[in-house]
């Protein structure tokens, strides 16, 4: 493609990444890429516009970290979150100030805990890598139940209006006429007797939470209340949404295109997921983002308080909690942990504000017309030559 | 005026009509997290496990929780309403254990309001003045640092400036309210009878977690408000005013006023995040208001206190939100119609 752009070394990168899915999405299905070159074409300003916002940078930079850790970071954790110095070398290891040393018999080896230990002796790093995959978790099962329940109820309130928009409505109100925090405890501490009894008669769901959050089994007595905070974090979550894209769909509902639609005859899903749906899609991610810290910070809060994960299950607001009861003498137990969940926070948080100016149209075109190569001005001399 | 008058009435009637099915599905969701979910509600009730067989009969009996789930929900509603459910561990009427601990929940939300208020709007004032500099920027990433920092990570590191290191503020009990109650928030009652000393231990006792509270909001108050005076500025009126020659400093008296009639709103949604902050600030700085009640009560399984404080929690944003809404009518002629 010939250079349109003054590009930078960031917007190189990202033009190559953007080719390179382009592409994949070419191979699945042939004639893609030529019937939305103006689509890709657009990403790649998307890709420009947060190139040009360094705190945007920051966040995905911090998101992706996040992620990573998520994923990797029950492997790459020194010890296992379940392995307890405190039973061979109690004295030395309770509640350790970050760089403490100790030789381990059981392992053969001193070891170094770099950012101290907690009242079991646990490494704290472990505990806030595995702490990660906890969150990483719960914000995904969260979301993904959570949002696409709002956006479902939302556009049948918005679409077809009346009786069933009425009535959509007032249960949304309904939840969210509590204070968020509040109704989430509510559930949280009454859901888990319920779950632990679904649990245990579907033997194979327990198997698939226990991989996910990289638990031992002997955990699975625990798991119950880990999902009884997402669940009541769903709970929490999906009024949001059903009212935030009802509204959208109100505004998108009267336009042209919907009634050409109609008019052809296609189905009411059709109209709601294939035109009014796409049409909507950005307000929907900016929040995505933001709620992804939101559900972050609130699960921390939840477990802080005492509800969810129960040691030895690492959870960050958890690690806090316990640790709690040592501060200010352990001030690591509860400043690390704290300032992690601040941080992973934050950087949705960055990530989600540099997004609602990239969806923006309006900020795609003063980019575009920001960097676009300049024409060579022919000079007055060799005007005529050209 | 009189056709004004009129409208205001229909908009407060209009407003209550909604009003009323929210209070009822508030009360039935409460229902469902105290007697639909749990699987046993006597034994859950009765502690769970290690219940007695005894206890859990008379629970069941006390309670009406061996009758069909409407009755339930019916003598659930009248409880709550003369009062008469007692609670199992007190043995204290619910709204009895729930009233003694409702002021030192006000009175913290009562603080972190002004520092709300204090930080939000000057900060919010000065971003929009300031826009697109440094100074707009750095506001705008300390609030996103607000709002993306847990309630206990602020608290407990404020703790260690103030409290571990400088001694500038108490952390044990609550000091004792003044001798006559007024309207029932100690802090208040102190100013009104002019116990100053009563007055400045309350003030010692609470400022620090009211700012942790109300650090949050004020980051969403200073962006709210820096958008809609920004807005304000750009609006017609001003340029009209510009163009008159209006000295600067009146052209932004008169965006001003216009740009916190929907800052009223928001201040009152942030209510919501208030009392959601509560239980977590109460429990690092140790004050027994309802959020530590609700804590406790989880813990030691304590349902009709867990419904009794969800529901009060609830009808007390519910009941600001819809004074909220009523005085916007007021102010603003446009939101009746």
């Amino acid at each position: 493609m010939a250079e349109e752009y003054e590009r930078k070394f960031l917007d190189k990168i990202s033009d190559k990444l953007i080719d390179g899915l382009a592409k994949i999405i070419d191979k699945i299905k042939p004639g893609w890429y030529f019937t939305n070159r103006s689509r890709v074409k657009e990403w790649k300003l998307m890709a420009y516009a947060l190139n040009r916002s360094p705190l945007g940078i920051v966040g995905l930079i911090i998101v992706i970290t996040f992620i990573t850790l998520g994923i990797i970071g029950p492997i790459i954790a020194p010890f296992k979150y379940n392995f307890f110095p405190s039973l061979e070398a109690p004295k030395e290891t309770f509640v350790k100030p970050p760089g403490t040393t100790v030789y381990l018999k059981s392992l053969g080896r001193t070891v170094t805990f770099i950012l101290g230990t907690d009242h079991y002796g646990r490494d704290l790093l472990s505990l806030i890598l595995y702490g990660a995959r906890v969150s990483l978790v719960i914000s995904i099962i969260t979301m993904t139940l959570g949002v696409p329940l709002g956006i479902l109820l939302g556009l049948i309130a918005g679409y077809y209006g009346g009786k069933i928009d009425e009535l959509i409505m007032r249960i949304t109100d309904i939840f969210l006429a509590f204070p968020a925090l509040i109704l989430a405890i509510a559930f949280a501490a009454v859901l888990p007797e319920r779950i632990d009894a679904l649990l245990s008669n579907n033997p194979w769901l327990q198997q698939i939470f226990l991989w996910l959050f990289a638990l031992d089994k002997r955990e699975v007595g625990n798991l119950g209340r880990l999902l009884s905070v997402i669940l009541a974090l769903v709970i929490v979550w999906w009024p949001m949404y059903a009212r935030i894209v009802r509204g959208s769909t109100l505004s998108v509902r009267e336009s042209l295109y919907i009634e050409a639609a109609k008019a052809l005859g296609l189905s009411n899903f059709k109209i709601m997921f294939k035109h009014i749906l796409p049409n909507i899609l950005g307000p929907i991610l900016v929040c995505i983002t933001l709620d992804f810290g939101g559900v972050i910070l609130m699960e921390a809060g939840l477990s802080f308080l005492g509800l969810g994960a129960v040691p030895p299950i690492a959870d960050w607001g958890r690690i806090v909690y316990d640790g709690s009861q040592f501060f200010p003498r352990a001030w690591w137990l509860v400043l690390i942990p704290g300032s992690i969940v601040l941080f992973t926070v934050l950087g949705w948080n960055l990530l989600g504000d540099a997004l609602r100016d990239i969806l923006d149209p309006r900020t795609r075109r003063s980019i575009e017309f920001k960097i676009k190569k300049k024409k060579p001005v022919p000079s007055s001399e060799e005007g005529g030559s050209s | 005026m009189v056709n004004s008058m009129g409208s205001m009435r229909d908009f407060i009637i209009r407003r209550t009509v909604t009003f009323i099915p929210t209070i009822i599905g508030v009360s039935l969701i409460a229902f469902i997290i105290a007697y639909v979910i749990p699987a046993d509600p006597a034994r859950a009730w009765a502690g769970g496990e290690k219940a007695t067989q005894a206890a859990i009969e008379l629970i069941r009996k006390r309670y009406h929780l061996d009758e069909p789930l409407w009755s339930q929900y019916v003598f659930f509603v009248k409880g709550f309403i003369t009062n008469t459910i007692i609670d199992p561990r007190t043995s204290n009427p619910i709204m009895y254990d729930i009233a003694k601990r409702l002021p030192v929940t006000i009175q913290l939300t009562l603080f972190a309001y002004m520092f709300i208020l204090a930080l939000g709007i000057p900060l919010g004032i000065i971003a929009a003045l300031k826009k697109n500099t440094i100074i707009d920027s750095l506001i705008r990433f300390l609030a996103l640092v607000g709002v993306s920092s847990p309630v206990f990570w602020l608290g407990y590191l404020l703790i260690y400036v103030f409290f571990v290191t400088y001694r500038v503020t108490h952390l044990a009990g609550v000091p004792p309210p003044p001798e006559r109650t007024i309207i029932g928030i100690p802090v208040i009652d102190a100013l009104l009878i002019g116990d100053f000393k009563t007055f400045t231990q309350h003030v010692q006792r609470f400022w620090l977690p009211g700012f942790v509270l109300g650090f949050m909001g004020s980051g969403v108050i200073a962006r709210f408000v820096r958008n809609s005076f920004l807005e304000a500025l750009n609006s017609d009126y001003i340029v009209f005013l510009k163009a008159k020659g209006v000295t600067r400093t009146m052209l932004w008296k008169h965006a001003f006023k216009n740009a916190l009639v929907p800052v009223i709103t928001i201040l009152g949604l942030q209510f919501g995040g208030l009392l959601s902050g509560a239980p977590i600030t109460e429990t690092v700085f140790g004050l027994p208001g309802l959020g530590r009640y609700a804590i406790q009560a989880i813990i030691f399984l304590d349902f009709p206190a867990i419904v009794g404080i969800t529901l009060v929690f609830a009808l007390i944003y519910v009941t600001i939100n819809f004074i909220i809404d009523i005085l916007y009518g007021i102010i603003d002629p446009r939101v009746r119609y």
